[in-house]
């Protein structure tokens, strides 16, 4: 694998993709892509046709869950997987934990690079062994 | 029974005993007596004089009504009298209105009092499970939006940690990264405590999750040069969630380890014991237990004070050295396994904690 892997970073803290984005590319691995208004994930997804889609559960307008569910319905990133990074206390973000169905993976905050390089590595591997 | 749902018990006692339960008495009541007035001879008529007056006392249940009572039993006293007065003289007459009066004001007092302390004990009830449910989401709340902060600046110390640097600016950004692990911990004790918890049950061998929390705590023993000594572990499984248990035991162990002077030792033991461990008034052994005790030579904790060390936010720790959160969330954690947490001063010896939990289906 020889091509940077392509990420959408989508999270409404704008210091928090600015940070993970440095951190990501750091690694020379990574070609990271920043969407901090959820609304605007969908057409930025379509132009870039990123590799690996990482959500904030909760965000204004438009939440990780239903970003995931819009891009299920457009033929080219249903397969793109999913990690969502969650603060993992609020009710709502429960409700989204549950679905399950749309989801690849999970990973609560505060997450470090480690942390989301391996996740990104299992995802890839679990949808290379899929198709 | 776990603590909310024992609160949530109570609540329910007291909806229930709410004014509408002194109405539906006196409306039973009343049939009662009317059912009585219809089937028994005459003089069983009289006993309505008693009863409707009570009636209306539970009825209108408020303090005002039992000088109503009083004034009501009067009346229908001296109405009966003036209608029968050739037979009596009035001498008892007074005495029998006086003596009514009297059984009728007190009872009537004593069942507005109790009233009254009902509607107070349930309005506080009420007051207390918002407090508790408003401060569970702000404990919710806070966490949530800590915990975002932290994401960003945990990212960007270890960013900058990746560049070459001067030592010192090394163990600034060593430093920068643990207090951000700190501050994490106190979230997650804080959101452990507000948000409900979800438990996976297993049969676990103990000793694995001793051996587990024992290595755990090591780093914090060693920092404090007291050893940690496991005496032989029983080869018994528990129903636990594997995860919390050993945040739990952890908890405990650092707990121990605070109160030990450097060259002192924490110690563990498990064993079996019986259910009649957990409920003192069950006869004989309900259900297998596991009991894991951890000693150490610290000050034990004073008697008085024992009540408290559960109480969110307790602490005898130095500022910054503990949430208060730790024994709070571990009785959490050991309630929703249905087991129980307890403490007794070994005399001049320190402090033993003991966890109960229920014992495995397989061994």
């Amino acid at each position: 694998m020889n091509a940077k892997i392509r990420i959408l970073l989508v999270d409404d803290e704008a210091a928090f993709t600015r940070a993970l984005k440095l951190n990501l590319e750091d690694t020379d691995r990574y070609e990271v892509s920043v969407v901090n208004d959820s609304t605007l994930a969908i057409d930025v997804a379509r132009q870039i046709r990123p590799d690996v889609v990482v959500l904030d559960l909760m965000m204004p307008e438009m939440d990780g869950p239903e970003v995931a569910e819009a891009m299920r319905d457009i033929s080219y990133l249903s397969a793109t997987p999913v990690i969502f990074l969650t603060a993992l206390v609020r009710k709502a973000e429960e409700k989204g934990l549950r679905k399950g169905d749309v989801a690849t993976k999970y990973l609560g905050k505060p997450v470090t690079v480690a942390e989301l390089d391996a996740a990104v590595a299992e995802v890839l591997r679990s949808r290379r062994e899929e198709s | 029974m776990n603590r909310r749902e024992q609160h949530e018990g109570t609540s329910r006692w007291l909806a229930m005993s709410s004014p509408r339960i002194f109405e539906v008495s006196a409306l039973v009541l009343l049939l009662l007596v009317a059912a009585v007035d219809a089937i028994a001879p005459p003089e069983f008529s009289a006993v309505l004089l008693y009863i409707v007056p009570l009636g209306m006392v539970a009825w209108l249940g408020s303090p005002r009504s039992r000088w109503l009572t009083t004034l009501l039993v009067v009346v229908i006293w001296t109405m009966l009298f003036w209608f029968e007065r050739s037979e009596h003289s009035w001498w008892l007459f007074f005495w029998i209105v006086i003596e009514k009066a009297v059984v009728f004001g007190g009872t009537a007092y004593l069942l507005g009092r109790l009233k009254q302390v009902l509607v107070e004990q349930r309005r506080l009830n009420r007051l207390l499970s918002d407090r508790v449910r408003i401060v569970e989401q702000l404990a919710a709340g806070v966490a949530h939006e800590v915990r975002n902060p932290l994401s960003t600046m945990l990212s960007g110390v270890e960013y900058l940690a990746r560049r070459e640097r001067a030592d010192s600016e090394r163990l600034l950004l060593q430093d920068m990264r643990s207090a951000v692990t700190r501050a994490e911990l106190i979230v997650r004790d804080l959101s452990d405590f507000s948000a409900p918890l979800r438990l996976n049950f297993a049969a676990i061998p103990i000793s694995t999750a001793i051996e587990q929390a024992a290595r755990e705590a090591q780093s914090r023993a060693n920092t404090a040069k007291v050893s940690i000594e496991t005496n032989a572990l029983p080869s018994v499984a528990a129903r636990i969630d594997l995860t919390r248990t050993v945040q739990v035991l952890v908890n405990l162990l650092h707990n121990a380890i605070d109160v030990s002077v450097a060259g002192g030792s924490v110690r563990i033991t498990a064993y079996v014991t019986h259910g009649s461990e957990l409920n003192p008034k069950a006869i004989g052994p309900t259900s297998k237990l596991v009991a894991i005790d951890i000693d150490d030579d610290g000050p034990g904790i004073p008697e008085e004070r024992m009540a408290q060390v559960f109480e969110p936010f307790y602490t005898t720790k130095a500022p910054g050295s503990g949430t208060g959160l730790g024994l709070a969330v571990s009785r959490r954690i050991v309630d929703d396994h249905g087991g129980l947490l307890r403490f007794t001063n070994r005399p001049g010896k320190g402090l033993r904690a003991t966890l109960l939990l229920p014992m495995g289906d397989s061994t």
